[in-house]
């Protein structure tokens, strides 16, 4: 515990003066320069001893008023998806009345993680009762739940000998859904038969008789050319303009969402799985489809069929915020909740383990609610199923290319 | 770094500048050009290259031909005795030009910033020259502003390049700047700290303890420069270089029977102190334990020195009158013999009664005397003086080997010592010898090597020196044969001012020269020392020689103030503050309504005239930045102290905690590593209540603190039930990421 809450302690330290690694390499030297200077009695490095001595006070005492008064306010996106990035907003002003907050760095915390992957702004300059909005691209790695507590201004103006830091309480927190892939087949054929072969069929909305579904964020495998690239500009994120045909259709996706803690592998077999679910879930909300969501833990998580936009960010956040590790039996919690005849409709079921407990799931699933087919991680009919690579996104010169060799 | 870039080019300039300190100490001039030539041709490299460094192989070569020649310098040279820091000096040096070459980055631009730092270092080491006063301007305006601009710019790379990798290196605008003004608003900033920098670093000059002296790595080179003055009460022989201080000392008006002498080339010997004992290169009187004491009866009639059984006439005498300046140590000057004085407003007026020097107790102000001197050798006056002016008996001056032999055989060709009727001859010989053209005046005669006996390296080897080693060689070339002789400081010429009719004498018309006793005409002044350049140039009043005294002075007042001060000198300042202050006090003591009071405050005293008082408002503005700064270390001290003491009073709470309700000190822990910090004026039964309202994982928060209430103030304990409970959430906490995380 000694070590651990030293640490927290820093951490949750206000305010602080630290030297930095070249302050602390060059503290050394000035000792020696100090030592040399009294020893030899020489003046002139007595004077360069003073001087150097006075840039450690200069440095740790300068700019720590505007630092005090720098106020931040974080616009966060909310939800945002795994490997895609995202702009955070950080809205600073500097409160003081006179003092210029100068070569600031601002470090946004999260709990938790490593301090390598916080995201950082640099304010080169701030004047007296100015504001600065600064717009932060990041990425999220891993879907979850990242709380975040509070935003560190550090400063080592003038001299780069003393880091001086102050910690401004900003509570905030951003839901990561799960990476998106892209679907391989139709998710109406997909969902419809069990044993339904794989298909590389276009999906319809590339043919032309569709219409205007609305607004999503880019994902791999779009058309470069449905890029909404005013709006990309304006929002600082690439999407595109989704048009689907008019559908009246219901599927249920289930999860089985049984791994083991400790074992890598099967939690990235999970990750795989959420982030198939997760893209079967918008492609069929895409085509205009109810979509309903299952999936076991505790508490169990029945999420009745909806389709809409309004829809697409609660099954997200769930599919988001889902943790694993349990190894409750979705069959069981299934078998155990009343469902109604209205809700019975053709359902994939995605599993990381191809075991027993998979098959039964799925029988009862099928025995409930309709045709049901089974997606397990690691398997061919996995890959054949969705893709999940995740490649650079497209650039407006890439669009150029494009269309000239089109 | 962008090469070739405004940042990139004062990097330069300023490396370049560093590095001529280190350079100067032995003249390696060439070294410098090469310097210089390499910034520039490292320039045009880069810009036709396009910010590409040379190749690696070319700066492996560069640096072991640095190596070859470091070695060379250090064992290769035999002509020269080797000093290793100023050949290590060298070898950076040429570092820093290869390393010109490979200025890319933001890395390579610290690293030429470190080299010139320690150039810098070795240059404070070795140097005493005022070069190393600009270098340290230069740094403390355009080198600050570099460093700021340097480390800002190199902060925001880092920045950019972190979130460029954490976004997927992806060509993007990482952070954008709207609704301020762009631009870095530095002078401000470099102003500021430059004046921080230097209240800081003259407090620690002035104030760190002196005379330390380890001699661990002692000084590499005697090469302080310094004065010959005629106020010194000892004279030593070991400067490595004199200036002409133009500090003025006394004004001088010579009358004789009334008649001012307004000769423009007059120049008198105005005697200071007299010196008749030489060992080892230092020079020291042996002053009498009770000199006659002056006291002046009528405030009209002058004081005699001498008790003569006549009055002198008029014509043998000359009137000198002096308006002494306010350095001084007590030393009165006059042309020899003097024989009366007229100093009413001198107190404690004393005289040596066998070299007739003439001293007050410590002159620290302005004085005003005159001083009538016999300029006759015959009558009964003179031989009055010639009586009372014998030489004292113990001659015991150690004289080297050399020069006895040296001089013992000289002398014959001029005389026989023994016969005192030949002494002159042989004295005029010794200076006609000492005046010939083998011999050079000079002000800059170089470091002499330890161990060296300084007037056997100038008779015999280096024949080159100012005013003090020709007399020094004439004297004990005189005592070496028997002959009674002894140095004499003080003033000889001075500037002649045509309106005022009076001579302005200066520290740089100091003057040494030798005092020879012959048995029948007394002590006789003899000049060995050859007209030198400058005597020559005096009256020069041209632009460039008026620029030249001004760099004199520069150099002198920095040799005087930095490079020589030392504890007397801090006393002195001291002192003199003291003084100042006192005036001060003094007319505020007069005032009595506080408005007065703050108005002499900040005008300063009446008595101050104006560049006094300007002087005072640049001291008050240099005190409040000084208290302004103490305020600040004082603040953020206190600041850092509330912190620490934060701790230790949450470290005393803790310990006021009974050992077994500690749990709950863990569980905040644990809490806030899930972002759920517990503010200091919520209870822990609010914040039980808010924690279990916001997250379902954390309900069992409210038993916990319950519990935590029992334990530690129902002074009860938990049950093995409950701390199994317990320590399970605590695992679940500790161990499941998302367990507890704030939603």
């Amino acid at each position: 515990m000694g070590f651990f809450s030293l640490r927290r302690k820093r951490e949750l330290r206000n305010e602080g003066v630290r030297l930095t690694w070249g302050g602390a390499v060059f503290l050394v030297g000035v000792g020696l320069i100090g030592l040399t200077a009294v020893d030899a009695d020489i003046n002139l490095l007595l004077l360069m001893f003073g001087f150097c001595i006075g840039a450690y006070v200069v440095n740790a005492t300068y700019g720590w008023r505007a630092l005090r008064h720098l106020r931040v306010r974080r616009v966060t996106p909310g939800s945002v998806m795994a490997g895609q990035p995202f702009q955070m907003r950080y809205i600073v002003t500097n409160q003081h009345r006179w003092a210029i907050a100068r070569s600031v760095i601002l470090e946004d915390v999260f709990p938790g993680r490593p301090r390598d992957e916080a995201p950082q702004a640099f304010i080169r300059s701030l004047r007296p009762g100015e504001s600065m909005t600064l717009n932060v691209q990041f990425v999220c790695g891993e879907r979850g739940r990242i709380p975040l507590a509070f935003v560190r201004f550090f400063s080592r103006f003038p001299f780069n000998l003393v880091t001086k830091s102050v910690r401004v309480q900003a509570e905030d927190e951003l839901v990561v859904c799960p990476a998106l892939g892209r679907m391989l087949i139709d998710p109406a054929s997909a969902a419809r038969s069990s044993d339904a072969s794989v298909s590389s069929a276009t999906p319809g909305r590339a043919r032309g008789d569709e219409e205007y579904f609305g607004i999503r964020e880019y994902r791999h495998g779009d058309s470069v050319r449905k890029i909404y690239w005013r709006r990309s500009a304006r929002t600082g994120q690439l999407v595109i303009r989704e048009t689907t045909k008019s559908v009246n259709k219901q599927f249920w996706c289930a999860i089985d969402t049984r791994c083991k803690r400790r074992s890598a592998a099967e939690r990235e077999a999970l990750e795989a799985t959420m982030s198939a679910a997760a893209t079967f879930i918008c492609s069929a909300l895409e085509q205009g489809a109810s979509v309903g969501l299952i999936c076991n833990g505790d508490p169990l998580v029945i999420l009745p069929p909806g389709s809409g936009r309004a829809y697409r960010p609660r099954l997200m956040r769930e599919l988001g915020l889902r943790e694993a590790g349990h190894e409750d039996s979705l069959a069981e919690q299934i078998r155990r909740h009343p469902w109604p005849t209205r809700w019975q409709a053709p359902c994939v079921l995605f599993s990381v383990r191809d075991d027993t407990e998979t098959a039964d799931a799925a029988v009862c699933l099928k025995r409930t609610l309709g045709p049901t087919r089974c997606v397990i991680a690691n398997t061919p009919g996995f890959d054949q199923f969705v893709s999940l690579s995740r490649d650079s996104h497209p650039t407006r010169r890439d669009d150029r290319k494009g269309r000239s060799a089109a | 770094m962008r090469p070739v870039s405004p940042l990139h080019l004062v990097l330069l300039f300023l490396a370049l500048a560093n590095m001529a300190p280190a350079m100067e100490v032995e003249g390696t001039w060439w070294l410098y050009g090469v310097a210089i030539g390499c910034a520039s041709l490292s320039c045009v490299w880069l810009k036709r290259t396009n910010g590409r460094a040379l190749p690696a192989w070319v700066i492996h070569l560069s640096v072991f031909i640095a190596i070859g020649f470091l070695s060379w310098e250090m064992f290769g040279q035999h002509e020269e005795p080797t000093v290793h820091i100023v050949d290590l000096s060298h070898f950076i040096a040429l570092l820093a030009c290869i390393k010109f070459f490979e200025c890319v980055t933001y890395r390579d631009a610290g690293l030429i910033g470190v080299i010139s730092f320690l150039l810098m270092a070795i240059s404070a080491l070795i140097s005493a020259s005022p070069l190393f006063g600009l270098v340290i301007v230069l740094d403390l305006t355009v080198g600050v502003g570099w460093l700021m601009s340097f480390h800002a710019e190199r902060d925001q790379y880092h920045v950019e390049s972190r979130m460029r990798k954490l976004a997927g290196a992806e060509p993007v605008v990482v952070s954008s700047m709207q609704g301020a003004r762009r631009g870095p608003a530095y002078p401000r900033a470099v102003f500021a700290s430059s004046l921080y920098l230097t209240i800081a670093a003259v407090t620690i000059f002035v104030f760190l303890p002196r005379g330390l002296y380890g001699g661990i790595f002692g000084r590499m080179h005697g090469l302080v420069p310094a004065s010959v003055t005629g106020l010194s009460d000892v004279v030593e022989l070991n400067d490595a270089a004199v200036f002409e201080d133009p500090t003025p000392v006394f004004k001088v008006r010579f009358s004789k029977a009334g008649s001012p002498i307004v000769a423009d080339d007059y120049a008198a010997y105005m005697r200071g102190r007299t010196f008749d004992r030489y060992y080892q290169g230092r020079w020291s009187g042996t002053p009498m334990l009770a000199p006659k004491t002056i006291v002046q009866l009528d405030p009209d009639v002058p004081a005699p020195l001498i008790e003569t059984p006549v009055q002198p006439a008029p014509t043998t005498l000359l009137k000198q009158e002096i308006w002494l300046d306010s350095i001084g140590n007590g030393v009165l000057f006059a042309v020899y013999p003097p024989i009366r004085i007229d100093a009413k407003y001198v107190k404690g007026l004393r005289q040596d009664r066998n070299d007739f020097s003439i001293e007050a107790a410590g002159i620290r102000d302005t004085a005003h005397y005159s001083v009538y001197s016999l300029e006759t050798e015959d009558g009964p006056v003179a031989a009055r003086v010639r009586r009372e002016s014998r030489p004292r008996r113990e001659l015991n001056s150690e004289i080297p080997r050399r020069v006895r032999e040296f001089a013992a055989e000289l002398a014959l060709r001029f005389g026989d010592p023994t016969d005192e009727a030949q002494c002159e001859a042989i004295v005029r010989g010794f200076e006609a010898y000492l005046k010939s053209s083998d011999f050079e005046y000079t002000l800059r005669r170089g470091p002499m090597r330890k161990g060296v006996e300084p007037i056997e390296n100038f008779l015999f080897e280096n024949k080159r020196g100012h005013c003090e080693f020709f007399a020094t060689a004439l004297a004990l070339m005189c005592q070496s044969v028997g002959i009674r002789a002894r140095l004499v400081s003080g003033y000889h010429g001075g500037e002649y001012n045509g309106a005022g009719g009076f001579f302005r004498v200066r520290q740089k018309d100091a003057h040494a020269w030798v005092e020879v006793y012959l048995t029948r005409r007394g002590w006789v002044t003899f000049d060995p020392t050859p007209p030198s350049e400058s005597s020559n140039q005096r009256r020069d009043d041209s632009l460039w020689a008026q620029a030249r005294r001004a760099v004199d002075f520069m150099h002198f007042k920095w040799s005087t103030w930095v490079v020589s001060f030392d504890k007397e000198s801090r006393d002195d300042l001291a002192a003199g503050v003291k003084k100042w202050l006192s005036v001060f006090s003094e007319d505020v003591d007069e005032r009595r309504s506080f408005g007065e009071l703050l108005k002499t405050f900040v005008y300063g005293p009446d008595v101050f005239v104006w560049w006094q008082r300007i002087l005072y408002w640049l001291m008050l503005v240099l005190f409040v930045a000084l208290f302004a700064l103490l305020l600040r270390v004082v603040w953020i001290v206190s600041l850092l102290m509330r912190e620490l003491i934060g701790d230790r009073g949450e470290l005393q709470e803790r310990i006021a905690r009974r050992p077994e309700a500690k749990f709950y000190d863990r569980l905040l822990l644990l809490l806030a590593t899930k972002g759920h910090v517990k503010p200091p004026h919520v209870t822990p039964r609010e914040f039980a209540m808010k924690l279990s309202a916001a997250d379902e994982d954390l309900r069992a928060m409210t038993d916990f603190t319950e519990w935590f209430y029992e334990v530690q103030y129902g002074q009860r304990d938990l049950s093995e039930s409950r701390w199994q409970r317990l320590r399970q959430f605590i695992t679940r906490l500790r161990e499941e990421t998302g367990f507890g995380s704030r939603a």
